[in-house]
């Protein structure tokens, strides 16, 4: 299923639909069993108001997410994520404490996330290191320049309206869910509908077939790694909204979390597959793991037994679906 | 006269659902991966068993984002009072807030909240426990001495009280000195690597105060590896039973029990009341009390 993807672009275009549907109907599957399960355990699951609760829980990891399916569709690692989320979380509170302007704190994270994810993506690209381990160091010096800014202590006082991108609603809805929303809708359209998610796609299924196909190889593996540094700040500021102060341990394990995301979610660690899609569903999957166990009440020790036991389960069904 | 009726009849339902249920309380630990936590979570199940309502612990491990959505699952899970361990003080602010807008009672154990409305927060006086640790230590060095110093996570209140009020003990003895002082993170882990450093950095040492015992721990087994238990005296803060057995070895001197069993019961108790509509303490200090080879001797 995987090389055929760009072998003849012409034939999967008529297919795209089924195959999306083949893809992750297995995931989907499990997320609606999922569903009625806690449903029928918990008397508070299935409200609009714990749905809408869930929305924002993922939020974050969705975003960041997205931001590494691009990266891991290229065939590279990010493991810089959480600990940059922490940096550009760090970063905004500075500013707004600094210029008491909401605009420019968002901007400087935001410009903080992206120049990172930049460096991430010059030395894995044209440093030629592997993406594992350039990334890797840097979430040590990322994590570092966090805790030696704040001196290891949260950056707080932060004033209250800047609470609103990750505490706040429109109307019924956390506004964090919708600015998932539309990162979500953003990477969606351009990888599947520009030229550009066909050529990340193509990188990563045979960078070599890639290259002679006159596709800029490295602008683009450049591109995913920005991506990934700006939806990880993009992430890091909603964390710092959310609690209203900026902790320079924020993230930590992220990387985890998100990677598990976006592999159950379908995609391929070694590049290639993978849809933004799927790693919604993968998100979602985890989310709806955590809050149906805290609404049941399932233990504290049991939680993270139960949650490891119900993603492999779910790895292996997708697997034995998809073939 | 017949909505008069179903009004009445009604009223009645209500009425003796919310007498009848039983309550259900909601604890929010920061982390069980601290056995200090534990023994407050196996104080509460015992409490909730004893007392009659139903409890939930949900465990953060020491993370605030994962913590506030626990305290909004909880919410949305229809619990009556919420008991909350805040993994940070700043950052539990919003949930707070959230459980205020829902008109849940919080109470807050070991760290206060900073914003929204508390019925109470139950804490140690921290500075109180590190002057009896000083104290004790001057006592036990002669009121001579190097010193070094395992801090806590940097910034978090309990870690700058008690070495404030380490500081403030020692003050009265001027040929105490102390030659180190870093953080371990609360870490048993941590406390073991960093004592390494402090024994590469400062050959001639005679006491470590650790701002826990978990820390404490840590450089024990530091110690003991360098072949200087016994030399390099060592004492911890919250009394957790791997403490208590290392005094009985004699691989610890001292360290200050907070009680967490008495302090979690204390604050579950004050749920209930508070449900009952009774008034509490905004405030409550847990008593402390120093444990040496001597007090253990005489239990």
């Amino acid at each position: 299923m995987n090389h055929s993807t760009h072998k003849n672009t012409k034939d999967s275009h008529s297919h795209r639909f089924f195959k999306l549907l083949r893809g992750e109907f297995g995931l989907f599957l499990i997320l609606v069993v999922l569903l009625i399960t806690f449903s029928l355990l918990s008397p508070f699951f299935f409200s609009s108001r714990n749905l809408l609760n869930i929305t924002r829980q993922i939020s974050i990891t969705l975003i960041v997410a997205i931001g590494m399916t691009f990266v891991i569709l290229t065939g590279e690692i990010d493991l810089s994520v959480g600990s940059l989320a922490a940096l550009a979380g760090v970063t905004t509170a500075a500013t707004l404490v600094a210029t008491q302007s909401i605009f420019l704190a968002i901007l400087a994270g935001l410009a903080m996330g992206m120049g990172v994810g930049f460096i991430n993506g010059l030395l894995t690209v044209y440093g030629r290191v592997q993406s594992f381990i350039v990334t890797l160091a840097m979430l040590g010096v990322a994590r570092g320049m966090a805790l030696v800014w704040t001196g290891g202590r949260p950056i707080s006082q932060l004033s209250e309206s800047f609470s609103f991108f990750g505490a706040g609603y429109v109307g019924p809805i956390p506004a964090s869910s919708l600015i998932a929303g539309i990162v979500f809708c953003v990477g969606l359209f351009f990888l599947n509908q520009t030229k550009h998610g066909v050529y990340i796609r193509s990188i990563g299924a045979n960078r070599e077939a890639a290259r002679l196909s006159a596709i800029p190889v490295k602008k683009y593996r450049l591109i995913a790694f920005l991506v990934s540094g700006l939806l990880s700040g993009l992430g890091g500021i909603l964390i710092t909204s959310r609690l209203l102060s900026a902790q320079p341990t924020a993230g930590e394990g992220m990387e985890l979390n998100v990677i598990a995301a976006v592999i159950l979610g379908g995609a391929s660690l070694s590049g290639g597959i993978g849809t933004v899609f799927g790693t919604l569903l993968g998100a979602m999957i985890i989310g709806v793991i955590d809050n149906g166990m805290n609404l049941i009440g399932v233990s504290a020790f049991f939680q993270q037994i139960v949650k490891g036991a119900i993603i492999l389960i779910a790895v292996l069904i997708k697997r034995n679906n998809s073939q | 006269m017949k909505k008069v009726v179903v009004l009445v009849l009604l009223s009645l339902v209500v009425f003796s659902l919310g007498f009848s249920a039983t309550k259900t309380i909601g604890f929010c630990v920061s982390t069980l991966a601290n056995p200090f936590f534990v023994t407050m979570k196996d104080a509460a199940e015992a409490t909730a068993k004893e007392m009659g309502f139903t409890l939930i612990v949900l465990d953060a491990q020491d993370s605030p984002e994962r913590q506030i959505s626990q305290v909004q699952d909880l919410i949305i899970r229809n619990v009556d009072a919420l008991v909350i361990n805040p993994v940070d003080s700043d950052a539990i602010g919003t949930a707070v807030l959230e459980a205020n807008r829902y008109n849940v009672p919080v109470i807050t154990v070991t760290r206060p909240s900073r914003m929204g409305k508390t019925m109470q927060h139950l804490d140690i006086d921290n500075s109180q426990a590190g002057r009896l640790i000083g104290e004790e230590l001057a006592k036990v060095l002669g009121g001579k001495g190097r010193v070094a110093i395992l801090e806590g996570i940097p910034g978090a209140p309990s870690a700058v009280e008690r070495q404030r009020g380490f500081l403030e003990a020692l003050e009265d003895f001027p040929d105490i000195q102390v030659v180190s002082s870093l953080t371990a993170n609360y870490s048993r882990e941590q406390g073991a690597n960093v004592m390494e450093d402090i024994l590469q950095a400062n050959p001639f040492l005679d006491a470590v105060y650790a701002h826990n015992d978990q820390m404490a721990l840590g450089a024990v087994r530091t110690i003991a590896a360098a072949g200087r238990t016994g030399e390099i005296k060592v004492f911890g803060i919250d009394a957790i039973d791997d403490a208590i057995s290392a005094i009985l070895k004699g691989e610890m001197s001292a360290t200050v029990k907070q009680q967490p069993g008495l302090q979690i019961q204390m604050a579950l108790e004050s749920a209930l009341k508070v449900l009952a509509k009774e008034t509490v303490e905004q405030l409550v200090i847990v008593p402390l009390k120093l444990i040496t080879s001597e007090v253990l001797s005489e239990e």
